[in-house]
């Protein structure tokens, strides 16, 4: 077990250790949302941590869930049901966004986007049906903090996967095998173990990955053929397509199938399996470089939990070493960590992408592209890079330049046409959520710490009070009086708070 | 033109020289290697590109480099249940100096590139031990390690390290190197820094960013990095904004709905309106890993490549670069020979292209031997991707060897002739066998050899039993000695000469 971290005198969970933690946990914390986290305790806030939220399908629900046809045949129908397609992915796209910035306090859209990174699956490869994408969201939904064996297992069922890494395509026909490995190799490589274990021993031979897939074999959806049973949310196994001779997989031999193999990788290469998925978790919560003695703290935890997941986040979240000062403010903002950053903890209004009556493309979902992290769209099958990657040079200059604009009320869209006004930010709305209205001095720390990870040094507390007094004092401030153009200073001190490099940092 | 002075000035430029390694006299004698020696005929060092070509997912090189009068192929491809999977003689694209080979036929631009002598084709390119993991084997090709060694930098990344070795601090004007995607890949990891720039679309010049704190832990550290890559987005992308805004037109039409065509038609621009950046990367969409309807998406993914390659040498050529551009063509792993279902599975050996002015083209290696496969069913490799590496390195950015050091310099030795470089100097020695098992002979042209050292390239200096042979020159006994690569310095009357061989267990 890791040392958990007790509030004390010397270290209180406070606000900067509330922030903290929701800004790991879930994504993007409101003021409000610390505030009552601190106001809650530790303990507390970690049960709510572990709440699911089903937030309803209402923009999604004239498709979603619903028997979704084959392409048509005819071309005038093909065309028809391409743009409704199209449109309907773009919805389910801004849905998803919308539940990120409406779910409450939650891990769960931070590890369903944690999952997604990890089950890559590509909108451009044979799942370009919206249908399907809406049925992978809600599995991640519904496992991301659950049994990871269960997990593994669904996602084996999942169309989307199945399609995605040519796993109908793996069958036996009239007695002859057409082995496909792409799934049973991403499976152990991607999914489960890697192809490395600590020491740079495999994990698995080729032999192995081949006997998986022959494992493997036998599940199948095809719409036409199964009429109206089909919904895209399982496929169905059907014994005659599965390769029934025996197989020796990761040295144990017998006729096995789906849940077999599933079964044999976790019983032999458990050790392996734990240690790869904890350091994956280290990464995504604490740091880019895994402290070897927690993740295997973490990984005999999940072990000794039969693979449930949340007994390791718990631990994890509520650690010494997640809540030590070194492992504060050192991650890198995704780029939806970002803009829906932005959008949460500004309260930014007029987000084109959450007006469903309008035709055009939204903003974010627009901007995710360019910026290479619109979801369903990974850049290969092993997921997104992300650590140090997520600010790679190209993408860095466009996050500081769109929250300067952000902060001044003057985005750039990329989107067309152009509104008359996206990403509406109410600065003195935005001012009064905060105690010290009243003291630009106490005001422009309140901001820093609600927007920065670290603790403050001397020299960026007096920067970011400087651009706040604008040569002011600190007495003539008077949120009434428009001859102290209190909204522009204050948009200056954000100014200033944004383009520190600790901004996109969390 | 460049003088011999100049060239020996970049030589020892490059390359920081590493503990523990007796540099004097091998820097001498890489020095004065002939390799490096100048031509008339080729550009300035400092001017010659390389633009790297990636075809991502696996490329098919049987259904690439078609092996037409091959009974095999056609056998095993064309007698395939899930449909053939072979490309008929009659759709094969002759070319000239072999009736035994030809493009597919979606490639008549690059069948053109061929037979006008600009291209040369390396048959059977792999590594030992291949990997048939996407992700893992590209890590190899880009960092250029062995199967079973772990390297985070990047081959290029190491070269340019060696050229720009104070770039955190002060970055050069141009970026050293460009990727067209949105993150910078391994191939341009140097050992502490990425020398690459990810570069797509039109992106804000950031502020000139603070400096940093130099902090080797906690969030300060990583607020360092982002200010680094701030400061690198800055310098780059005020000199990239500046070119762009002045820069040369394309000479001709690039295909359209390409987006290989339009990032070579940017390369092409870039080059022509003086960036000096000297390395391009490009990677395709995941368009090569063809499980499944190899003929139908292979067919179009070549047509891709092969238009967008045809016009960018049409357009080079145009504009009066060619001869300082060296495009390579590559995939990290070639496919299986038999097909499952209407694909075919990873597999191990390919062909990789190398396009250019100054190219010597031709076929190098024998065709691939479809009767020798290994023990999973894959093509057996003779060509390691190393010597290629070698080669572009030394002959084409007249790289000295410590910048390949350690781990291409046994490929050096290896290297392939390729590029149009001058004939060896009259003082090269000539080394047999090579490799070699108990004993070699050097020998240079009849003439006497006065004395003889040996280097490991580790650089100690060996001193096996030499037996000074005047007419046949020198015979070495190097049964003492460890495999790997050496290095030999002589003495000829008053003449130096060097050269290499590999010695191998028996």
């Amino acid at each position: 077990m890791l040392k958990a971290f007790v509030p004390s005198i010397d270290h209180p969970y406070d606000y900067a250790s509330a922030s903290h933690l929701l800004r790991r946990a879930t994504i993007a914390p409101t003021h409000e949302e610390i505030l009552q986290s601190v106001e809650e305790g530790l303990s507390k806030t970690l049960d709510n941590l572990f709440v699911s939220f089903d937030l309803g399908d209402e923009y999604i629900d004239e498709w979603s869930g619903k028997y979704s046809p084959t392409y048509p045949q005819n071309e005038v129908d093909y065309v028809n049901w391409f743009w409704t397609n199209k449109r309907h992915v773009e919805m389910f796209y801004q849905w998803w966004l919308m539940n990120i910035r409406d779910t409450p306090v939650s891990l769960q859209e931070r590890l369903v986007l944690f999952w997604h990174g990890h089950f890559a699956t590509d909108v451009k490869m044979n799942i370009e049906v919206a249908q399907h994408l809406y049925v992978q969201y809600r599995l991640l939904q519904k496992m991301c903090m659950g049994n990871f064996k269960a997990f593994i297992k669904e996602i084996t069922q999942n169309m989307a996967m199945e399609l995605f890494l040519s796993l109908h395509y793996s069958y036996v026909h009239e007695g002859k095998k057409y082995i496909n490995e792409n799934y049973a190799r991403e499976m152990m490589e991607l999914h489960t173990v890697g192809i490395f274990d600590e020491n740079n021993n495999r994990n698995y031979t080729q032999k192995d990955v081949y006997e998986a897939a022959r494992g493997l074999t036998g599940w199948f959806s095809k719409p036409s053929e199964l009429g109206e049973e089909y919904l895209p949310k399982f496929s169905r196994f059907i014994p005659e397509r599965w390769d029934d001779s025996e197989k020796t997989y990761l040295g144990q031999t017998g006729k096995w199938n789906t849940d077999d193999i599933i079964r044999i990788l976790f019983e032999e290469r458990a050790e392996q399996i734990a240690v790869y998925i904890c350091k994956k978790l280290y990464s995504e919560f604490i740091g880019d470089e895994p402290d070897k003695n927690i993740v295997h703290e973490l990984a005999s935890t999940f072990k000794s939990n039969n693979w449930e997941l949340k007994p390791v986040l718990r631990e994890l979240l509520g650690s010494e070493a997640f809540f030590h000062e070194d492992s504060r403010g050192v991650l890198k903002k995704s780029r939806i960590d970002y803009i829906i950053g932005m959008v949460r903890q500004c309260d930014l209004q007029d987000v084109p992408d959450f007006h469903k009556e309008q035709v055009r493309p939204g903003d974010i979902t627009m901007r995710l592209e360019f910026w290479g992290q619109l979801m369903y769209n990974p850049p290969n099958v092993s997921g997104w890079k992300g650590k140090r990657d997520w600010v790679n040079p190209s993408v860095l200059s466009r996050r500081l330049q769109f929250a300067r604009e952000v902060v001044q009320n003057k985005v750039f869209t990329i989107s067309y046409p152009t509104p008359p006004s996206i990403y509406r930010f109410d600065v003195l709305k935005f001012a009064n959520r905060f105690e010290n209205i009243n003291n630009p001095a106490l005001l422009a720390i309140e901001f820093a710490n609600y927007l920065l990870p670290h603790t403050l040094t001397t020299d960026e507390v007096l920067q970011f009070q400087e651009a706040i007094l604008d040569g002011g004092k600190v007495y003539e401030w008077d949120i009434n009086d428009p001859k102290q153009r209190v909204e522009e200073r204050i948009v200056k001190c954000l100014l200033s708070i944004v383009s520190h490099p600790a901004f996109q940092l969390y | 033109m460049m003088t011999r002075r100049q060239i020996l000035r970049t030589i020892l430029q490059t390359g920081a020289a590493l503990p523990f390694v007796n540099y004097t006299s091998l820097n001498h004698a890489l020095a004065r290697d002939p390799i490096l020696a100048l031509s008339d005929n080729l550009p300035p060092i400092e001017d010659r590109v390389i633009v790297l070509l990636r075809m991502f997912g696996g490329n098919d090189g049987l259904n690439t480099l078609v092996p037409f009068t091959n009974d095999i192929y056609y056998k095993i491809r064309g007698d395939n249940p899930g449909g053939s999977c072979a490309i008929a003689p009659k759709d094969v694209l002759r070319i000239s100096g072999t009736d035994s080979v030809g493009f597919h036929h979606a490639m008549p631009e690059l069948r053109n590139c061929f037979d006008d002598g600009k291209m040369a084709i390396l048959q059977n390119v792999g590594y030992p031990n291949q990997d048939l993991s996407h992700f893992r084997s590209t890590d190899i090709w880009l960092s250029g390690s062995d199967a079973d060694k772990f390297e985070e930098s990047g081959w290029m990344g190491r070269y340019l390290e060696s050229k720009y070795p104070h770039i955190s601090e002060s970055p050069p004007l141009h970026p050293p190197a460009i990727e067209f995607t949105r993150s910078v890949s391994r191939l341009l990891q140097g050992s502490q820094n990425q020398y690459g720039f990810a570069y797509r679309g039109t992106v804000p010049v950031p502020e000139k960013p603070g400096n940093s704190t130099k902090a080797t832990f906690g969030s300060k550290r990583e607020q360092d990095y982002v200010l680094t890559m701030q400061n690198q987005s800055h310098v780059y992308l005020k000199t990239l904004t500046a070119i762009e805004e002045n820069s040369v037109k394309n000479t001709l039409q690039y295909p359209k709905n390409n987006t290989v065509g339009e990032d070579l038609a940017h390369v092409a621009r870039l080059v022509a309106s003086g960036l000096e950046s000297s390395v391009f990367s490009l990677v395709t969409d995941n368009m090569f890993d063809n499980h499944e309807g190899l003929i139908l998406y292979h067919d179009q993914a070549l047509k891709i490549i092969d238009s967008a390659v045809g016009a960018f040498q049409q357009d080079i050529e145009n504009l009066g670069i060619a001869d300082r551009i060296v495009l390579v063509l590559y995939s990290e792993f070639g496919r299986r020979l038999a097909p499952t279902g209407s694909g075919t599975d990873h597999g191990a050996a390919g062909p990789v292209f190398v396009i250019g002015s100054n190219i010597k083209g031709g076929l190098y290696g024998k065709n691939p031997d479809l009767n020798n496969l290994d023990a999973d069913g894959n093509l057996r490799f003779d060509t390691d991707f190393r010597q290629i590496y070698a080669t572009l390195l030394s002959s084409w950015f007249g790289v000295s060897a410590e910048a390949m050091f350690p781990m291409f310099l046994p490929h050096l030795v290896n290297k392939i002739s390729f590029i149009n470089s001058p004939s060896l100097s009259e003082t090269a020695p000539l080394i047999s066998p090579n490799p070699c098992t108990t004993k070699c002979t050097v020998s240079i042209h009849s003439k006497e050899i006065n004395s003889l050292k040996i280097f490991s390239i580790e650089g100690r200096q060996y001193e096996p039993s030499l037996r000074f042979n005047q007419s046949y020159g020198v015979d070495i006994d190097v049964s003492v000695l460890a495999s790997g690569a050496y290095y030999i310095e002589g003495m000829s009357g008053n003449q130096k000469f060097h050269g290499s061989f590999v010695k191998m267990t028996q």
